[in-house]
């Protein structure tokens, strides 16, 4: 990699810096895990930069890199979640609204990997259909189907959806 | 559900603990001498390939047959009688070269017998299942200058990584296609004195690292890289009779040819073959070497 390559390679990254660990820790809800993937992500776009800066949507390229460590990263073993004798205590029913931050940070995490993913690059970062496909590399379908049971799994209805 | 509530979710974000100049430095020293004729050797392959198949080309001038190694195991593998790498010519770079891939070949097998070859990467240049690296080797007039180098995929009990080969100049600035001169202007007893050390001194931790001197005073170092998505790297450096060093990395990094996902390349936790099976194929290929 060359110096001007390096350079442009650190702005990149300085530049999403703050979004890409915001995002991380949506995933794993977790700021250690948040910067582990993280730090893994910017090695592989380092790795992979020319392919990044190449990209119709360097953006994009670089949180597929990011939601695709998370979803791998689960599979190893020291970060799988555990099962517990005992699950946690749950609220009797979701809120009807969404206003309260630890029931909202509660109820994301009763969603599966995948369905968190969609929700976050769906509603989060503002992608479209078939952008937050590319980026998880499945059908549009899909991503229509897991939206809608995510926010089935929230309770939410279209109202809330939308404010 | 709007964008405030996710945000309103991560309000408070404790300082960062993502070092991105360390990972950069890690996947740079990665990078270091271990691919230093990959890019290079992609572009080379037509010219090269040209060099072996033409018909009509001079016969190999320089390499001797490749003896067969006598013991099995992966432990150690028998020397063989030797061949010399020369590359003054096209033809005598592509004889040595197919020697080289030809004694890669066996001392792979020897210390693994289940090794087998894969095709690897997504360049058209790809090697095919089966068949080891191709080899490319530099036509400079200097001996000692001369570079080869080859890579491509290995199996063994379900593993999967990349195996590369270089045959490396102490002499960075070359001028050759496989060179690679840094961009700092030392001088050529500086820049030597910076390849040598980067060939043989272990690298600071976290690396795994043993640099020893043979009987015969020939440096050697075995070293093991991590990185943090789960890389692993195995690599033996030999120093060469001739003075050139040899280089033999094995990782656990694949990227099949028809992957449509480059950046999920680690294949499992471990390399393919063990740093006592490189070492041992290193030192096979190594001890045939002649000045």
């Amino acid at each position: 990699m060359s110096r001007v390559d390096d350079q442009e390679f650190h702005d990149f990254v300085a530049r999403r810096m703050e979004r890409w660990r915001r995002s991380a820790y949506l995933m794993c809800q977790d700021w250690h895990t948040a910067d582990d993937l993280v730090s893994i992500a910017v090695a592989k776009i380092y790795r992979h930069w020319r392919e990044v800066r190449q990209a119709d949507n360097p953006e994009a390229y670089a949180q597929r890199i990011l939601t695709r460590t998370w979803l791998s990263e689960r599979r190893r073993p020291w970060r799988r979640e555990r099962a517990a004798e005992l699950l946690p205590d749950q609220p009797a029913r979701a809120p009807d609204g969404v206003a309260d931050r630890d029931s909202f940070a509660a109820l994301l995490r009763t969603l599966g990997p995948r369905q968190r993913a969609v929700l976050i690059l769906r509603f989060y970062f503002d992608f479209s259909t078939e952008q937050t496909a590319e980026i998880l590399q499945v059908t549009v379908g899909t991503v229509k189907s897991q939206t809608a049971r995510g926010l089935a799994a929230l309770r939410l209805d279209t109202q809330i959806l939308h404010g | 559900m709007t964008q405030q509530h996710f945000e309103e979710l991560t309000a408070d974000p404790p300082p960062s603990t993502v070092d991105v100049p360390g990972i950069v430095r890690r996947e740079k020293r990665r990078r270091t001498f271990v691919r230093i004729a990959t890019p290079a050797a992609a572009v080379l392959a037509v010219a090269s390939a040209i060099a072996v198949f033409a018909p009509g080309g001079a016969p190999a001038p320089v390499p001797s047959a490749v003896a067969e190694p006598s013991s099995a195991g992966t432990a150690a593998v028998a020397s063989a009688p030797g061949f010399r790498l020369v590359a003054n010519n096209k033809a005598a770079a592509a004889a040595s070269a197919a020697t080289l891939r030809s004694a890669l070949d066996d001392a792979v097998h020897k210390v693994a017998p289940g090794a087998t070859w894969l095709k690897q990467g997504l360049t058209k240049e790809a090697t095919p299942d089966g068949q080891p690296p191709r080899i490319f080797g530099d036509d400079l007039r200097r001996p000692t200058d001369q570079m080869f180098s080859g890579t491509t995929g290995i199996s063994l009990d379900g593993k999967r990584g990349t195996l590369s080969l270089n045959i490396i100049s102490i002499n960075p600035c070359t001028g050759g296609k496989l060179a690679k001169c840094p961009a700092s202007h030392a001088s050529p007893a500086k820049r030597r004195e910076t390849m040598t050390k980067g060939l043989f001194a272990c690298q600071p931790a976290p690396e795994k690292c043993a640099a020893t001197t043979g009987v015969d005073g020939r440096r050697q170092r075995v070293q093991t890289s991590l990185s943090l998505n789960g890389f692993v790297s195995q690599e033996t450096t030999i120093e060469l009779a001739d003075g050139r060093a040899l280089m033999l990395t094995v990782d656990n990094q694949f990227i099949a040819p028809d992957a449509t996902d480059v950046t999920d390349d680690v294949a499992q936790s471990t390399t393919p073959l063990s740093p006592a099976q490189v070492t041992a194929a290193a030192t096979a290929i190594g001890d045939q070497i002649l000045p």
